[in-house]
């Protein structure tokens, strides 16, 4: 389709690319091309075809001037300086213009997408699976390189334990599985490290990572070897290996389609780090554990047991640059609150390891195959030890009760106090670095009331253990029963670092926070502690007194009220609430809540002889005769 | 009859201007157009985008009226990408993620690695750096003519990597005796057309100010680091057991942010103060067939510039990076003047070799891959 010529004279300058010099020229929009005059001439010197034109930028309708030249590299150029021109041109010379230039960019692109495309669906289609491949390929020698600065990186500043009953014990289970596993058991290497969090991971080259949490978190030694079974599944198919493999090649991908435009970043060692298995890795390392646990005649019960104890979490595992980290962040929002011991150790595994209700169900569907202990009670203890004694479980809540205000704390029995002492000083001559009896010691000072005495233990303990959050509350706490009150809050904090859902420790630094005053602090502690357990009974009631504190009165009846629902033995809750009821003039309920408080036994809570005695005396002071 | 005797006396020379005509349309709306193209072609389109962009920046700047022009291709540059990319990129890169989980535990090992890929680097980068204006003077023409830069890169690469070695060890008062060298070695190679560039610079009236950017780098992180310190060290103050509860609060991490910034951005004024001296020297001491250069850059147009820049480049996560591209190139092409008259005539076509439809090795190897 061809224009009719344009009989208009543009002016032009032409240069003709063997000297830097422009001659005024005249051009015109003939039929087959653009027809140059130079200046002073009559008949046409040059036509440019249309077809041959290239301009130095994308032609638009209303381009104010134009620069051409011939195709593919014409020194000669022209310029014409009117936009009248440019829009002429265009119609003629549609190649130039900017969507069909970008048109012919997009070429290569398209086919890179295209191709990239083509590659994808080939991998899904034909189910391939590339880098465990390529892992396959590597040597042995390679892969236990690469295990050993995994295991480096991620375990590098703790402490790796290797008690000789230990070791042997988890050398026993460690070769029970593998020679169960298969005939020509690749070598396996089992590290126990000493580390408070829940998890076991499999590192390249046959190495796999128990953590001390995990062992002491267990109920039975057949939940190891349940995980450990799992573990050794993902080190026959090489899911480790191949996720590294995976890991460098998606960094090279990126690497080569953000390179072009500097800024995007990829972060090598983020991925790296992330040693996450996809649901079917994890099936495929679950059927492998059954398979082994049966094979070497070990009960699955345990390792369905073991799951189950750690409550199961269907939401979306996060992101975690460095398990190393204790995780302080984790603030689960778990309603139903079965588990009695620190949470936050148990979700790491769930992390790392994403559990579904399937798994559970694959693996409680097992039959009964006869089955014997996978290890024995001697081997079980040595295994627990392997890093030092184990630790007495944090005193569950309900002895902390909160301190009441002007009544010091009833005593309990001394004689058994004194008897735990004296057994307890016996034990640490023999070996004074104990720290299970220093705590045993300082709970029996705690006791009687010798709080200075309980303080010294506590601070070793803590010493020896510092990683042991119970230890670090009862340091707080005798911090606060001697005052030291920003010593306690120290010691509490600590232990809320190291265990983000030790309810006691944030209880005591609630209470911390309000014996000094600092009422915003105490209640957002309260709140916290609400949030972690909903049916801990005194972080209402604390809060509840905070409330009282900062004057907010209808808050604090509301949380009397919670406690009440708790518990409706709680004589304080009551005495409390009674209390708020007669200042704001219900005196009806008052007296209701006050006679509650009477009724309700006294020894149960430490404030019971307290609320019991002001609640006669509020009685007395309505008119009312106490019960 | 030939166009040379058609051809009309030029009018008499006045100097030769150098002027910024924006183009219509700006830069955002090309910007944006590009960022979502390479999205969609998983990045190969950058490099079309790139192109595009600098042909409107080309295509700005005129000379007596007449706009530069820019004929480089958006398949080079992605050629040029593949070659650095699968010859270069990937083997580092495979070798610095490979080598520490194989040999990780020998340190004295990879040290001396480490060292290697550095030199490497350095050198590579005084290549490309080399390769690059090279690519893009070759791709420039004016009225036809084109642009060069003639030499090998190997010498150019030799003198940067030995004066960036230097650098730590003169505690950077090497810094505007290597510019100046710098400088001189690509200039003096610079032609237009079959004319090279003069530069007559010298390293001495740059040390004039630079000995107090040096001081004040001195100065200012002493001061940086002792400020932070204190706000940091306050929280040790008043606990006699264990760490503190909280070394690293909300109001502490912003009272460091802020003495930070106000640093750096002292030390950018001060540093702006000193590059603008030194731009304005470069240029009056650049001669092209004996007409000197002129350019009238200041201090605070200067600081203005880089900061929007900076803010536009990094706000934009460089999607927007064609825009402050446009804007330095306008800002110098603004304050740029040529004095005297060039006599054009005398000034033939660049006699280096034409790219030929196919290519040859030493073409493919003038990457621009940066």
């Amino acid at each position: 389709m061809s224009m009719p010529s344009d009989p208009t004279l543009y002016s032009a300058k032409l240069s003709d690319g063997r000297t830097a010099t422009s001659l005024a020229a005249k051009a015109r929009l003939g039929e087959a091309g653009i027809e140059i005059f130079p200046a002073g001439e009559r008949r046409v010197a040059l036509t440019w075809p249309y077809s041959e034109l290239q301009s130095s930028v994308p032609l638009i309708a209303h381009a104010p001037d134009v620069l051409l030249s011939l195709k593919p590299n014409g020194s000669q150029t022209l310029f014409v300086a009117n936009s009248a021109f440019s829009q002429g041109l265009l119609a003629r010379a549609g190649a130039l213009s900017p969507a069909r230039q970008r048109l012919l960019g997009l070429r290569p692109g398209i086919a890179a997408v295209a191709v990239a495309g083509a590659i994808a669906a080939t991998v899904v289609l034909l189910d391939l699976h590339p880098s465990q491949t390529v892992a396959r390929l590597l040597p042995q020698q390679t892969r236990e390189a690469m295990g050993h600065s995994v295991v480096a990186q991620l375990t590098g500043h703790m402490k790796q334990c290797e008690t000789g009953p230990g070791r042997q014990a988890l050398d026993r289970l460690a070769r029970r599985l593998t020679t169960a596993a298969s005939d020509k058991p690749a070598p396996i290497k089992v590290v126990m490290i000493d580390w408070a969090l829940v998890n076991a991971f499999a590192a390249p080259g046959g190495q796999i990572i128990m953590t001390r949490g995990l062992v002491q978190r267990a109920g039975s030694p057949d939940e190891v070897a349940g995980v450990l079974a799992h573990e050794i599944g993902h080190t026959i198919e090489l899911h480790p290996e191949a996720g590294l493999v995976r890991a460098m090649g998606l960094a090279a991908a990126a690497q080569l389609i953000f390179a072009g435009s500097t800024g995007t970043a990829t972060n090598i060692g983020l991925l790296l780090t992330q040693l996450r298995y996809t649901r079917v890795a994890e099936r495929e390392a679950d059927a492998h554990a059954v398979r082994i646990l049966k094979s070497a005649q070990i009960s699955a019960k345990g390792f369905g047991d073991f799951f189950e104890r750690l409550e199961p979490k269907i939401s979306n595992p996060q992101t975690k640059t460095d398990p190393a980290k204790t995780d302080e962040g984790n603030k689960s929002d778990d309603k139903k609150s079965t588990s009695r011991g620190s949470r936050i150790f148990t979700t790491e595994i769930l992390r790392t390891h994403p559990l579904t209700t399937d798994r559970l169900a694959l693996v409680r569907a097992q039959p009964a195959y006869a089955a014997t202990p996978s290890l024995s009670d001697d081997d079980w203890r040595a295994l627990r030890e392997m890093c030092g004694p184990a630790p007495v479980i944090a005193p569950r809540p309900g002895t902390k009760a909160a301190p009441t205000p002007g009544q010091p704390a009833p005593r309990p029995p001394v004689a058994e106090a004194d008897r735990e002492i004296a057994e307890a000083t016996q034990a640490l001559q023999a070996n004074p670095d104990d720290a299970a009896q220093l705590q045993k010691r300082a709970r029996a000072y705690t006791k009687k009331g010798q709080h200075t005495e309980a303080l010294a233990d506590y601070v070793k303990a803590t010493q020896l253990r510092p990683s042991e959050a119970g230890l670090h509350v009862g340091r707080g706490a005798a911090h606060y029963s001697l005052k030291q009150y920003e010593l306690a809050l120290v010691a509490y904090d600590e232990a809320i670092r190291l265990d983000a859902d030790n309810v006691a420790a944030r209880n005591g630094h609630g209470n911390t926070n309000r014996a000094l005053k600092r009422y915003e602090e105490a209640r957002s502690d309260f709140d916290s502690l609400i949030k972690l357990r909903p049916t801990f009974v005194f972080g209402f009631y604390n809060r509840g007194l905070t409330n009282v504190d900062m004057g907010r009165l209808e808050d604090a009846t509301r949380d009397f009220t919670s406690a009440l629902g708790l518990d409706k033995d709680y004589a304080g809750a009551y005495t409390q609430r009674g209390l708020l009821y007669e200042k704001t003039g219900a005196r009806d309920q008052a007296i209701a809540d006050y006679r509650a408080a009477i009724a309700a036994p006294a020894a149960k809570y430490e404030s019971g002889p307290w609320a019991q005695r002001v609640a006669r005396e509020r009685l007395k002071g309505l008119g009312v005769a106490a019960p | 009859m030939s166009l040379a005797d058609s051809l009309a006396a030029a009018p008499p020379a006045a100097a030769s201007r150098i002027t910024w005509v924006h183009p219509p349309g700006g830069f955002l709306g090309l910007s944006l157009l590009n960022g979502l193209l390479r999205i969609l072609t998983l990045g190969v389109y950058h490099f079309w985008g790139k192109t595009e962009v600098r042909q409107r920046i080309w295509s700005a700047v005129r000379v007596d009226g007449e706009p530069l022009e820019y004929r480089g291709t958006g398949s080079e540059l992605f050629r040029g990408f593949l070659i650095v990319f699968f010859l270069v990129l990937l083997p580092l890169g495979l070798i610095t993620l490979v080598a520490p989980l194989l040999w990780g535990a020998r340190p004295v090992g990879r040290g001396a690695i480490e060292s290697l890929i550095w030199i490497v680097l350095f050198s590579l980068w005084g290549v490309g750096i080399h390769r690059a204006r090279r690519y893009r003077l070759s791709r420039t023409r004016w009225r036809g003519i084109r642009a060069g830069l003639s030499g090998s890169s190997a010498p150019f690469a030799w003198t940067y990597l030995w004066t960036t070695l230097l650098i730590p060890l003169t505690l950077g008062w090497i810094l505007p005796w290597r510019a100046a060298r710098l400088h001189q070695a690509l200039f003096n190679e610079t032609h237009f057309g079959d004319k090279a560039f003069v530069f007559t610079g010298r390293a001495g009236p740059l040390y004039k100010r630079f000995w107090l950017v040096w001081v004040s780098a001195i100065v200012l992180f002493v001061v940086v680091s002792t400020a932070v310190a204190g706000v940091v060290g306050m929280s040790y103050t008043g606990r006699t057991a264990g760490p503190p509860a909280n070394p690293f609060t909300w109001d502490k991490i912003a009272a460091i942010v802020a003495i930070v910034f106000a640093a750096l951005l002292i030390f950018a004024m001060i540093r702006a103060w000193y590059s603008s001296r030194m731009f304005n020297y470069f240029a009056s001491e650049t001669t092209y067939q004996g007409c000197r250069f002129h350019l009238a850059t200041t201090v605070p147009s200067l600081v203005w510039l880089v900061a929007s820049n900076y803010l536009i480049r990094t706000l934009s996560l460089t999607l927007l990076s064609p825009i402050a591209e446009a804007r330095a190139t306008r800002y110098i092409i603004d304050r740029l003047s040529l004095e005297g008259p060039v006599e054009w005539q005398a000034i033939g076509q660049n006699p280096d070799a034409l790219l030929t439809r196919g290519e040859g090795l030493a073409e493919a190897f003038n990457v621009d891959a940066f």
